[in-house]
């Protein structure tokens, strides 16, 4: 069986990769004197997986592990011993028994910025307006246009910025701070990014959780 | 901790460079000590995961934070993206644990583990906005102490350092600290350090300073915390030095002569210490570490009681002899045999002999078979070319050798199975107190030929080879014996731009060739001069413990092509090492 983990990232820690992440817990099962079954086959490797890679820098207070471990302690028993051992701004805040391989569908993120007064109320209702909001996003392969408005719903003023809505599907995903530009690109206005923090996860309907078979560890 | 405005521009910066987890710190076992009253940076001067894998920083960092008044953060040079955006947004390099600037605190401590990371050494002063030259340095800033092994020829760096810590620093470094604690103003700190026997302070001229040995080694109890890397390190596992000093008496080799007597740390020690370290790290491979752990007298106890204990941990014993016995002892130690390394350093008897490489050929493919045997399926085996006296011979050796390895591996695997052969050919780069200390470096010429011709030689399944970039091993031999001119060349160079010069893809040898010409020499010149015997050496004032005369009797030896036994199975050698407080100390004696 496996157990599903809610955890938050804060500070510092925030700046961990998800590779780094995955491997700081798995440390941290080993200080609690638990084991990480591995998979099966030539090159085994730990059954867990971190769901929606978190960019290097946003802050989460949803993060999604699943995890399988020898044993099979009760999820609570594997939240209490890994509380102890998790570094400063990594910290557990639920689990449950796995009902299955989350599939994440949307991501919901709170988003600080600096911006004159009244400029997120317009950019937000230029946004809905538009119906498309293309902004390029660059990397070591090239640039390229992405609509964020095919992602991007549910944008609301808060205080010290905004909240969005992103949803991740097979296509693809928009970043929160490309909302940003493009809430930029619509009112012509400077709005500078301060701070992002993923504060919700949403899983659609699951796939059936099986032990059987091989999973990677999601890097 | 750092004030919110240095915190919110690190934060801002780290938003925009490569790795930023080389900058946060927060890892466990991390010591967190802000109410301190004597601060002390301990810096590597190369990225956070070289400098977090190194093991004197990590005994240095727990012993510093054990001291109630003490406090040891650690800092790393920042790479050269993050170097760049901290000048432009003028942040100063930081403390991982509390990001307040290096230099506010008492001491920035330098370990110098390679001369490569020279340039570092000023990159990191100068993001630190300390004074580079000790000279220019003022009430307020931190004493700069620069250790480790490179530290013994200290003259490529003494104008930038204000105290040269020589050997062993457990015990010297708190005393270090008592007279931090002790006294405020940088000038009576400077008196009060000049009065211990151990460091250098080249402000003070070149007097005589004694190499100290850590004499409580074998009773002091191993390091239990150590801080767990991110997972970028190079070396992520718990590890246990079992034993310090070597013996054998390798003519090349800085660490057999600078750490000598031998000390071996008990075998209860050792394995508690190395199950402790697993529990509170959480690592699950543990290294029982040495300059030669198949000699350690204790190693076959440690592992079946480690073993007993945990069954399926992942033990590595690096450095180990060229025989079967230490073949058979890493493979009891695992449960999975994947790769092991032998270092036989060269192929023929003549050249081994020169080098003082007390192995026959017979021993090299028996441990080569053993290894086979036990299922090991990648066999590295690592050589030096450009020795002293080197022929051609030499260089045919590590071919036939390579390919009698593939025979043997055949032989076991068959001629399509899966293993590898690893050729690794490193340039042999003369240093300091040793008995070729005298000696040139084969030209950049002669070594490249070499290596072409292992390249083409050392080409076919089953087989790979690596070897090193000559450019990086001449700048190595030039700056590693130079002298009080070559800390000039070393800050021409770093102002034209150079850092991370370890780094191939960061390396620019034209900013070193241009430095040493501007200084009216050479990288080719300073690397393959051979020294004199009666020339005085710049580092003749630095007393490692063994007598010059013995490594001239051995350098002699060398142009003899005899070997010299190991005083401990064959009978003292006269090299003046046990002459001090400490004697060699095994387990079984």
């Amino acid at each position: 069986m496996k157990t599903e983990l809610r955890f938050a990232v804060a500070g510092r820690a925030r700046f961990l990769s998800h590779l780094e992440c995955v491997d700081v817990l798995l440390a941290a099962f080993r200080r609690a004197g638990m084991t990480v079954a591995l998979s099966e086959g030539m090159r085994p490797k730990p059954v867990i997986s971190l769901a929606a890679a978190r960019a290097v820098g946003v802050a989460s207070e949803d993060e999604l592990a699943t995890v399988r471990v020898v044993g099979d302690p009760a999820p609570e028993v594997v939240a209490d011993r890994l509380k102890a051992t998790l570094p400063n701004g990594i910290e557990i805040r639920s689990s449950r028994l796995s009902p299955g391989t989350p599939r994440v569908v949307s991501a919901r993120y709170r988003v600080l910025v600096d911006a004159a007064p009244g400029v997120l109320d317009a950019g937000i209702a230029a946004f809905s307006a538009a119906g498309c909001a293309p902004v390029e996003r660059r990397s070591p392969k090239g640039t390229k246009l992405v609509d964020v408005a095919q992602y991007a719903s549910a944008i609301e003023v808060v205080d010290g910025g905004f909240e969005v809505e992103v949803a991740i599907v097979q296509e693809g995903t928009a970043r929160p701070e490309e909302v940003a530009r493009a809430l930029t690109a619509l009112t012509g206005a400077e709005i500078t990014v301060r701070g992002i923090t993923r504060t919700a996860l949403r899983v659609g309907q699951q796939v059936a959780a099986t032990d059987e078979g091989p999973e990677e560890r999601d890097t | 901790m750092g004030t919110p405005l240095l915190e919110a521009k690190i934060e801002s910066v780290l938003a925009e460079v490569q790795r930023p987890s080389r900058y946060i710190g927060g890892e466990v076992n991390e010591v967190r000590k802000p109410d301190a009253t004597v601060r002390v940076a301990l810096c590597y001067p190369d990225a956070y995961e070289i400098g977090i894998s190194n093991q004197a920083l990590q005994i240095l960092y727990a012993l510093i934070n054990d001291r109630s008044e003490a406090s040891a953060e650690r800092v790393y040079t920042p790479f050269p993206d993050m170097a760049d955006a901290m000048r432009r947004d003028e942040i100063p390099l930081f403390t991982l644990e509390t990001w307040r600037p290096v230099r506010e605190c008492d001491l920035l401590g330098l370990t110098l583990q390679a001369e490569l990371t020279y340039s570092n050494v000023l990159e990191t002063l100068d993001l630190a906005g300390i004074p580079l030259r000790a000279v220019d340095r003022v009430e307020g800033d931190p004493i700069v102490l620069a250790g480790g092994p490179s530290a013994s020829n200290p003259e490529p760096l003494a104008p930038f350092v204000d105290a040269f810590f020589m050997g062993e620093a457990e015990e010297g470094l708190l005393a270090i600290v008592d007279v931090l604690s002790a006294h405020a103003g940088r000038a009576e700190r400077l008196e009060a350090l000049a009065a211990l026997p151990y460091l250098y302070l080249p402000a003070r001229g070149r007097r005589p300073v004694e190499r100290l040995v850590y004499a409580s080694f074998d009773v002091a109890t191993a390091p239990r915390r150590t801080v767990v890397p991110y997972a970028s390190a190079i070396f992520a596992r718990a590890s246990v030095e079992v034993m310090r000093g070597c013996t054998r008496g390798c003519r090349f080799c800085h660490a057999g002569t600078w750490y000598r007597p031998v000390r071996e740390r008990p075998v209860e020690d050792v394995v508690k210490a190395g199950l402790e370290q697993l529990g509170c790290t959480g690592y699950d491979e543990l290294s029982l570490t040495s300059l030669a752990t198949s000699d350690y007298s204790g190693i076959e106890r440690a592992i079946s009681e480690i073993k007993a204990i945990r069954p399926e941990l992942h033990l590595s014993l690096p450095s180990n002899r060229v025989d079967t016995g230490p073949v058979a002892m890493n493979a009891a130690a695992n449960s999975r045999q994947g790769s092991i390394t032998l270092a036989p350093e060269a192929a023929t008897q003549r050249m081994r002999d020169i080098i003082c490489k007390t192995i026959t050929d017979e021993m090299i493919t028996t441990a080569i078979e053993a290894a086979f045997v036990a299922g090991y399926t990648s066999i590295k085996l690592y050589f030096m070319i450009g020795l002293p006296s080197e022929t051609f011979a030499e260089i045919q050796g590590i071919v036939d050798l390579a390919f009698r390895a593939r025979e043997i591996g055949r032989a076991h695997a068959g001629a399509n199975g899966r293993f590898t052969v690893h050729v690794s050919a490193s340039s042999f780069v003369p240093k300091p107190h040793t008995p070729f200390q005298w000696e040139g470096m084969a030209s950049p010429e002669q070594l490249k030929i070499k290596q072409s011709y292992l390249r083409r030689a050392i080409n076919g399944r089953q087989l790979r080879l690596s070897l090193h970039d000559v450019r990086t091993s001449m700048l190595e031999g030039a700056i590693g014996r130079g002298d009080v001119v070559t800390a000039d060349v070393i800050e021409t160079a770093w102002r034209a731009g150079a850092r991370f010069d370890a780094w191939t893809e960061h390396h620019d040898e034209y900013l070193w060739r241009t430095a040493f010409e501007q200084h009216g020499r050479s990288i080719v010149g300073e690397a393959t001069r051979e020294r004199d015997a009666l020339e005085p050496l710049p580092w003749d004032h630095v007393r490692s413990g063994v007598t010059k005369e013995f490594l001239l009797d051995e350098w002699w030896a060398s142009q003899a092509e005899r070997a010299t036994g190991d005083c401990r199975w064959d009978g003292c050698t006269d090299c003046g090492a046990c002459e001090g407080p400490v004697r060699n100390r095994l387990v079984a004696s």
